[in-house]
């Protein structure tokens, strides 16, 4: 080795996110996830671990919507940290405009250790009653595996929030795709 | 004082053989398998494991061009061994290589970004090629566990006389230290392997000290002291630079940098590399990389294009206006990506300079009619209008 080896360690995913945290269920009815609210479609098991609540059915390694509930600037999306321990998290900076918020969730992805990120159709998209912004993504994750994932997001008076789903591409992806793309269709703000 | 000095002497004991082992033995042979049950075949069993394990990452660089330049560079260093390499390049935005014992090296693209030129970065391939045929890793395993079969012993021992639980870290602290010697020998036997199979394959002697001098630098203008005297598992890089500046001097060899080729090779991966570098947002260090490419000068468009994104990202005060700055340098220059018009545009328009954004963002959807964001640059536009 030439320098200090961190290893292969650093290449981890968000399924790292899950740690040791209890699962709560989350039933079918309406839930406010912090300034904007949901119909949740089917049962879910959440869990909140780096600041961020977190909806899964098998494994957040298989498939999990992340929550953003307003992340303020200078704050990064996740509070704590995974992987690379050399290297800071992006932080949120209020003026971001759609191109720099979807940067800031990439980067942050490739920090905790997703390799291959590749983003597309970053359009405009309604956030409830708000002007927000959409785009989708694929990567690989540490073992390799194909992820697929989508973001709806909106910066709203300087903070920013985000739904965040990320799974396999191999069938957990398509297969949970339904009840997330209804939940964006259901999701309000006040 | 007189239950501390039994105490002692057993710690010296364990750091004692710090480099008895280091010369042991015959140099791997090419084509060389280890023997069925032996230590080398244990050690070869969990390597090739973790090998299949670089090999399914997520983070390999597929892409053939650079595969084969990289092996070609490997196998003009090591010769008659190129048989029993394979290597992996990982897309780590950091200098690193390594090299198991079962012959699976990995090449992380930060090392691409940071050489200069071939003869630096064979320079770093033989290195590791260094471990490799002197057997380090084995070494330092067998090394690692009679240090720490003595670390219990004396720990035991401690406990025994009714040590105290700060005199048993002591010894822990010695037997690291002990640990890291041994790695620093080896590190420093694989220089000199390193630097006689630069000179053998044909490249300028004096291209093997120059890489240690910019990650000094690096290290530096971040202002991060990396180094601790225990634990740094790697001699000081002013000594390697020192030593291999030493015997570039004694050398009566001649040699080629190989430069244009070098940038040829990663020309078509630098954007992207820099992209990683970028993700990591440690500025200081960056931009270190980045002057280092400015004085090579190739793409310039693209270099300063990249300097207006570290100030982008950096966002401190002034910086916005750094990034046109860039910006604009990079349009006037070759090779600026497309995305440039797009990025002056957005930070244009943040400074409500509508007119001059709306001639850039309208400039980048020209060039690249099918980008993925084109639907959300058109409605910034429709903002503009």
């Amino acid at each position: 080795m030439i320098m200090n080896m961190r290893g292969l360690a650093m290449v981890v995913t968000l399924a790292t996110l899950s740690g040791c945290a209890p699962y709560n269920l989350v039933t079918l009815e309406r839930r406010d996830l912090g300034g904007f609210s949901v119909e949740p479609q089917i049962e879910w098991s959440s869990l909140e671990n780096g600041g961020i609540e977190i909806w899964t059915v098998h494994g957040t390694g298989l498939e999990a919507v992340y929550f953003a509930d307003g992340i303020a600037d200078g704050e990064p999306l996740f509070e704590q940290r995974f992987g690379e321990s050399d290297k800071p998290l992006p932080r949120f900076r209020s003026p971001m405009n759609a191109n720099e918020a979807m940067e800031f969730v990439v980067d942050t992805l490739a920090i905790s250790g997703a390799g291959e990120i590749r983003t597309s159709a970053l359009r405009p998209a309604e956030f409830g009653a708000h002007a927000g912004f959409r785009f989708d993504l694929g990567y690989r994750d540490a073992s390799g595996l194909e992820g697929r994932g989508l973001a709806l997001g909106a910066v709203i008076d300087g903070r920013l929030y985000l739904l965040l789903y990320l799974a396999a591409a191999e069938h957990y992806f398509a297969a949970y795709g339904g009840p997330v793309e209804r939940m964006i269709d259901s999701l309000e703000t006040p | 004082m007189t239950r501390l000095a039994p105490i002692a002497a057993l710690a010296l004991l364990v750091s004692a053989c710090a480099t008895a082992a280091l010369d042991d033995g015959p140099d791997v042979t090419p084509g060389e398998q280890p023997r069925p049950a032996s230590v080398e075949a244990d050690f070869w069993m969990i390597t090739d494991a973790a090998e299949a394990r670089i090999r399914d990452s997520g983070r390999r660089v597929m892409d053939p061009a650079i595969n084969a330049y990289v092996r070609r560079v490997v196998c003009a260093i090591a010769g008659p061994y190129c048989g029993d390499i394979r290597v992996y390049i990982i897309r780590v935005p950091d200098f690193n290589a390594s090299m198991m014992p079962n012959g699976a090296m990995q090449v992380w693209t930060g090392l691409l970004l940071r050489a200069r030129n071939e003869a630096e970065f064979a320079y770093v391939i033989g290195h590791e090629i260094g471990h490799y045929l002197r057997r380090h890793t084995l070494k330092r395993m067998i090394d690692l566990r009679t240090k720490t079969d003595a670390l219990v012993f004396v720990q035991l021992a401690i406990g025994a006389a009714g040590g105290s639980p700060l005199a048993g870290n002591l010894v822990q602290l010695l037997a690291m230290a002990s640990l890291s010697a041994y790695s620093r020998d080896q590190e420093r036997e694989s220089d000199a392997v390193g630097f006689r199979l630069l000179v053998d394959a044909g490249y300028d002697p004096y291209q093997a000290a120059p890489i240690w001098r910019r990650l000094i630098a690096e290290a530096e203008a971040a202002d991060e002291d990396q180094r601790s005297i225990f634990f740094a598992s790697h001699p000081a890089p002013e000594e390697r630079a020192e030593t291999l500046e030493r015997l570039a001097e004694e050398s009566p060899a001649e040699g080629d940098a190989f430069e244009a080729r070098y940038l040829e090779a990663i020309l078509p991966l630098r954007a992207g590399l820099f992209r990683d570098e970028l993700r990591g947002r440690r500025f200081a260090r960056l931009q270190v990389v980045l002057d280092q490419h400015f004085e090579a000068a190739a793409k310039l468009g693209e270099l300063h294009y990249i300097q207006g994104e570290l100030y982008r990202l950096r966002g401190g005060d002034g910086d916005q206006a750094l990034a046109i700055a860039a910006y604009r340098r990079a349009l006037s220059a070759d090779g600026a990506p497309p995305e440039t018009h797009r990025d002056l545009g957005l930070m244009l328009m943040k400074k409500q300079q509508s007119g001059e954004a709306l001639g850039h963002l309208r400039a980048y959807l020209a060039a690249m009619p099918e980008a993925e964001d084109r639907a959300m640059v058109r409605s910034y536009m429709a903002r503009l209008e």
